[in-house]
């Protein structure tokens, strides 16, 4: 229900039309420069002011590439090779080195997966917050330290006046995730990238930092770009979704028609493997195989070798020459697949 | 799911297992890993052992595989005390219980080809001449999905998914009644997480296998298991047939962490309500009933007096209010 | 049914076939190449040497003697009117070949005792290090001359001399990987399926850390050579009248300044040399922590 409600606050006090970042085009490759294969092709996304978007996609659907791509964080093997990427009206690929860390430091904010290992063991927590606050704000030694503990507050983090002054190692990985997103808010950025956020902590503590995730981009008014490979834990957060196979997008739209009516066979499988669905023969959904990455296909729809309906498909003829665009199948809902019909041939439900 | 349990094929009673706490500050205390445990699986049975990291969950494991000695405490399978077991006592254990870990890409050996670390157990315990241990292997592959050309592979030449199958097929290979499973899809994606999972269901029947799975995911055990123990700060906290556990949970505790499981629930401020902070330190567990802290009913009662257990009983909670 | 959905890597073998995690890129550092082909050049001078030589290395002329570089002596004569050209050729033998030997030595046993070492652990761990501890502060050099004393000269003194304190610095780093190594799951597993000590240690600890232990081999490669070279310049090594790039240098020594050649062309064959196996050494770790 908060879900619902904060979209439409969102949607009434949305800003300008023009999205906070948007990712046009993208193409990047990764390889020395003889032998580069394609791991991101042609990859469009628009993350609009406090909008939360989540991009999901297996390992290796090039999620992560995309997220440090729209900062320039790219691994120094892979290299953008076309597309175009805006951030706040500003083109992020001619920025040059003190930009980037404006941009970096100021607009967007970072966290990973494993956030013990972003920590440096051998100094206080609280100092590695305060240090990017008094490089990039200017504040001073005691006003960095005050922010500190006021952050640490804000992101749950109990007795923070003490725990400021803990090493890395006494925090548990939920802990040092929030001390990872107070960092990451110190800069109050526009956009927070959330890579696999959870992904590496237990259960009940997933629900509380997804729930932070959430409070603060409503309170603060920021975007977020959510990225998961489990769409059914991200999904309930984000106001958006974004698949990704193989490289691209292959479905997107309002989170909530995504969960409830995917379109695409893929989406379709995420969704029934991340609940644990079981089919009429009792087993449980899986998806055949394992994920291709860009490089691997040529032709044809990226998707085929795996996709159940593809086989019995009217279109299979397409799906194994040519691959399908990102059609229109209702509203902003949108679908990489020969099977989906546009929109004024649907039965609505 | 499986027949009703006949005698136990595992029973552990009392398992302690404690290791020195780190960091010189503590030096000389020992973290209460595991805290008098007791379990039992009957033959042919899938028992889930569900619980957040540093639980204990995981050193349960390693004491019934013998990686590591119980402090005290007796571990019977199939009939022997594995405690004391060594040289071919302790290699015939090897041959009855095995280890599924839980990240396939630390599991095998980079350099090793796939074939050669599967061949390796059936060597160790001379079985088969060269030619028929080949044959063993290739065979074993196939049971976990995987075709030949996967012999001659290296770990890196292959995805997530495919070397947890290979993991899975080693500790296959030796031919073992239980399996224990420590986390075996936490490390991979959801989309490949049903794949392993319908893997050890149709394993389990094919070679009439005894499970124990291992996971902090209710939502895998509840598909999986027949009974399911819930274990916080090194104890069990319940124990109940899975289908009872989801419909009447008693422990305040297995509560919370059937609400944080079912994140599929778009009213994200429902999920994990329930659960505040995170579970206190082993080296200082709680006075009482040690879930008091973070214990939405709790009361005076419980900071002083821990609560009874009996793991015998059909549907057993560590809780004064059960 | 069942077990066909189980099957599904088995449906598509040639698509799954390059699912590597990361394209392999095994393109070598430009050190491994540049050191490679300065090897193979420092190799063929030191297996033709005595052929290519065009005069006899020992022989002594005294009425030639210090002459400069002519048509006839491409490098001039040294202080006996000897050859210099000639000399070089076949004057490396020595010191590769003793440089060689003790580093396999060194390696192999410095590695065995670092890797037992640190899967045994306790008491064995203990004495092992510690005696590392105790050789490593000798210099090779003193040992060298007190082995020397107590057995005279001899390829079998120089290579004992340098082995004793050789094998140090490797076990100390085969101990570190192998604690790291042995710390791997894959390692758990190896026990629990009930592999041998000996094939976790042959098959699975030894094959992971090779690569950096070989990477040091080749780093200490120059560095023997250099103490090879230092031992026969205060006249430990090969005996006058054999030809030694080291040894040809001290000779040099005292007409430096009529014929810095003398000095400075075998002074520059031992850099050379030094610097191939070194520049492998680095291409080797390079290349390896590229993967």
């Amino acid at each position: 229900m908060s879900v619902v409600v904060s979209l439409a606050e969102r949607r009434s006090a949305a800003a300008p039309a023009e999205p906070l970042l948007a990712i046009e085009d993208l193409h990047v490759a990764i390889g020395s420069p003889g032998r580069a294969a394609p791991v991101i092709e042609g990859m469009n996304l628009e993350i609009r002011r406090s909008e939360i978007v989540a991009l999901v996609g297996e390992s290796g659907s090039g999620k992560s590439l995309t997220a440090l791509s729209a900062t320039r964080l790219l691994p120094r093997a892979a290299e953008i090779t076309r597309g175009r990427i805006r951030f706040d009206g500003a083109d992020v690929l001619a920025m040059g080195p003190r930009a980037l860390d404006g941009l970096r430091g100021n607009r967007i904010g970072m966290i990973f997966q494993q956030p013990q290992a972003m920590l440096d063991p051998t100094c206080r927590v609280g100092d590695q917050v305060a240090e990017s606050l008094r490089q990039h704000r200017g504040l001073s030694r005691e006003a960095a330290g005050a922010r500190v503990v006021e952050l640490f507050r804000e992101v749950g983090i109990p007795a923070p006046e003490a725990r400021v002054r803990d090493f890395p190692y006494a925090f548990s990985g939920g802990m040092a995730q929030r001390v990872m997103i107070a960092a990451a808010l110190s800069a109050d950025p526009d956009l927070l990238i959330a890579d696999e956020p959870t992904t590496a902590l237990d259960v009940t503590v997933q629900a509380q930092i997804l729930r932070l995730l959430h409070e603060q981009c409503r309170r603060r008014r920021m975007s977020l770009l959510l990225i998961s490979h489990d769409l059914g834990i991200v999904a309930a957060l984000a106001d958006r979704v974004a698949v990704m196979y193989a490289g691209r997008v292959i479905e997107e739209g309002p989170a909530r028609a995504i969960l409830s009516a995917p379109r695409h066979p893929y989406t379709r499988a995420l969704i029934e493997c991340s609940l644990l669905k079981r089919d009429a023969g009792g087993r449980l959904v899986a998806l055949p195989g394992s994920a291709i990455s860009a490089r691997e296909l040529s032709h044809g729809c990226r998707f085929q070798p795996r996709c159940a309906i593809a086989a019995q498909s009217p279109h299979n003829h397409d799906c194994c020459s040519n691959e399908p665009a990102l059609a229109c199948c209702h509203g902003s809902h949108k679908a990489r697949c020969w099977a989906v019909k546009p929109e004024s041939e649907e039965v609505q439900q | 799911m499986s027949p009703q349990p006949a005698a136990a094929f595992l029973d552990a009673r009392d398992m302690v297992k404690t290791y020195p706490a780190p960091g010189w500050l503590t030096r000389g205390r020992r973290v209460h890993s595991v805290d008098h445990v007791s379990l039992s699986i009957a033959k042919g049975e899938v028992l889930g052992l569900v619980g957040e990291s540093g639980c204990g969950k995981s050193t349960v494991a390693r004491l019934l595989v013998r990686m590591d000695r119980a402090d005290s405490g007796l571990i019977r399978i199939g009939g022997t005390e594995i405690g004391g077991l060594a040289g071919a006592d302790l290699q015939a254990l090897r041959r009855k219980v095995q280890l599924v870990f839980q990240d396939p890409f630390g599991a095998l050996d980079p350099r090793m080809r796939l074939g050669e670390s599967l061949e390796a157990p059936l060597r160790a315990h001379g079985i088969g001449d060269r030619g028929q241990r080949q044959a063993i292997v290739l065979d074993m592959l196939r049971e976990v999905g995987l075709d030949q050309s996967f012999y001659d592979r290296l770990p890196r030449e292959c995805s997530g998914g495919q070397l947890q199958r290979v993991v899975i097929a080693r500790a296959l290979i030796l031919k073992p009644e239980l399996l224990v499973c420590d986390e075996p899809t936490s490390a991979l994606d959801a989309s490949l997480r049903s794949q392993v999972l319908n893997l050890l269901i149709d394993l389990k029947h094919r070679f009439g296998l005894t499970l124990l799975m291992i996971s902090h995911d209710l939502r895998v055990v509840r598909e999986l298991c027949d009974r399911i123990a819930v274990m916080y700060l090194g104890e069990i906290v319940e124990l109940a047939p899975a289908a009872e556990l989801f419909a009447n949970p008693r422990h305040p505790y297995t509560r919370a962490l059937i609400a944080a499981s079912m994140l599929d629930n778009p009213d994200l401020s429902a999920a994990g309500a329930g659960l505040r902070g995170e579970p206190p330190s082993p080296l200082n567990p709680p006075s009482g009933c040690r879930f008091h802290g973070r214990c939405p009913q709790a009361e005076a009662l419980c900071a002083r007096s821990r609560p009874a257990f009996d793991p015998t009983a059909a549907h057993a909670a560590r809780c004064h209010f059960a | 049914m069942a077990l066909e959905a189980a099957l599904p890597d088995a449906a598509l073998p040639s698509r799954s076939r390059g699912t590597a995690r990361r394209p392999r890129f095994a393109r070598p550092h430009w050190t491994l190449v540049a050191g490679a082909l300065l090897l193979v050049l420092v190799a063929v001078v030191l297996c033709l040497g005595p052929t290519l030589a065009p005069y006899d290395p020992t022989v002594q002329a005294l009425i030639r003697r210090l002459k400069p570089p002519s048509e006839a002596h491409w490098l001039g004569t040294d202080h006996l009117g000897r050859d210099v050209l000639s000399r070089l050729l076949v004057g490396g033998r020595f010191a590769v070949v003793i440089a060689a030997v003790t580093l396999t030595l060194s390696v192999v046993l410095g590695t065995l005792i670092g890797v037992i070492s640190a899967r045994k652990g306790g008491l064995v761990d203990e004495i092992a290090m510690r005696s590392v501890d105790l050789l490593i502060s000798f210099p090779e050099v003193v040992v060298a001359i007190f082995l020397v004393a107590l057995l005279g000269p001899g390829y079998g003194t120089l290579i004992l001399a340098l082995t004793i304190v050789g094998w140090t610095p490797f076990a100390r780093l085969a101990r570190g990987l192998a604690i790291e190594i042995n710390a791997k799951p894959y390692i758990r597993a190896a026990e629990i399926l009930g592999c041998s000590r000996r094939f976790i240690i042959l098959r699975h600890i030894i094959p992971n850390a090779i690569g950096p232990i070989s990477a040091m081999a080749f780093l200490r490669f120059g560095h023997k050579m250099i103490t090879v070279g230092g031992l026969s310049y205060i006249g430990l090594g090969i005996q006058p009248p054999h030809a030694d790039w080291a040894a040809m240098m001290a000779e040099a020594q005292p007409y430096i300044e009529r014929a810095p050649l003398l000095v400075v062309c075998p002074g520059l064959a031992i850099f050379l040399t030094a610097l191939s196996v070194t520049w492998i050494g680095q291409g080797l770790s390079q290349t390896g922590s590229k993967r």
